[in-house]
């Protein structure tokens, strides 16, 4: 890769890191702030301004390794930055978890079924996955390929766009679910008097019978 | 900053973050008012690095509804 497509790489996974931080504070359950990325960020930092001082002529050339220096720095920098991008993706699919899972948890799977139709079949298993792959690629050393990380950025934070969509969706059918399950309730409810009320009756029967049988045998 | 010095400290690392630990962010409560950062962290809501990690592993563990 040569340092424009470098920088161009860095430029956008930044971004996205800085686009992702700001909603993931937003999502977090605790409205607690999370650090860890921006360690990531200031050893990125750290590199770019090694690979500018070399460019700009600023640091001492050591036989003439100026393009070689750059782009070893600027290489250095896109990893960090990658891995600050994991780290918040990670940060903020845990808490669209946690907050679906709580959203979802009074309502009976039939309800869940009854109104959002494709939860089992499409949401569900897309929420497991992409909240398992980001956590493993966060916590794999090897970052890959240079010219595939930002192909892999792109991905992820379209995946966790798509979580976004699928938490507000599950947000906006919240009081559908609330409708159906107190509808349910009071069929249950009904189902259960009705019967109770079978049961006395037969009961009552019984030993009406038994009464009848027992005056005319003696 | 003369180019000797500059060339001194180019390839040298800052030194490196100590993990975030509850000492840490109860440090950084006491000592807010010297601080000129974001609310968030004088008041100490922040994540330690091991309540984090506790907090990410439950959430992980739950399965969905």
């Amino acid at each position: 890769m040569n340092i424009k497509a470098v920088l161009v790489s860095i430029c956008k996974i930044h971004e996205a890191t800085k686009g992702l931080t700001i909603l993931s504070e937003e999502f977090d359950s605790e409205f607690l702030s999370f650090l860890q990325p921006r360690n990531e960020l200031m050893n990125a930092y750290q590199h770019i301004i090694r690979a500018v001082s070399n460019k700009i002529g600023l640091r001492e050339e050591k036989n003439n390794d100026v393009e070689d220096y750059t782009i070893t720095n600027l290489g250095k920098a896109l990893s960090h930055e990658y891995r600050a991008f994991f780290d918040t993706a990670d940060y903020l699919s845990i808490s669209l978890r946690k907050k679906i899972t709580e959203e979802l948890r009074p309502f009976s799977s039939d309800t869940i079924k009854t109104v959002l139709v494709d939860y089992y079949s499409t949401y569900r298993p897309r929420i497991d996955r992409i909240t398992k792959e980001i956590a493993n690629l966060r916590e794999s050393k090897d970052i890959g390929k240079t010219d595939e990380l930002l192909p892999s950025v792109e991905r992820y934070n379209a995946e966790l766009h798509k979580l976004l969509d699928i938490h507000s969706c599950i947000i906006n059918a919240v009081p559908t679910l609330m409708e159906l399950e107190k509808k349910q309730a009071s069929k249950d409810k009904k189902g259960f008097y009705i019967k109770f009320g079978l049961v006395i009756i037969t009961a009552l029967a019984t030993g009406f019978v038994s009464w009848l049988v027992a005056v005319f045998t003696h | 900053m003369d180019k000797k010095e500059f060339n001194q400290l180019i390839d040298k690392n800052f030194p490196e973050t100590k993990p975030i630990t509850e000492s840490t962010r109860k440090l950084t409560v006491k000592e807010s008012s010297r601080f000129r950062g974001a609310v968030r962290l004088s008041l100490g809501m922040f994540w330690t690095d091991e309540k984090y990690k506790k907090h990410r592993k439950k959430i992980l563990r739950t399965p969905l509804p």
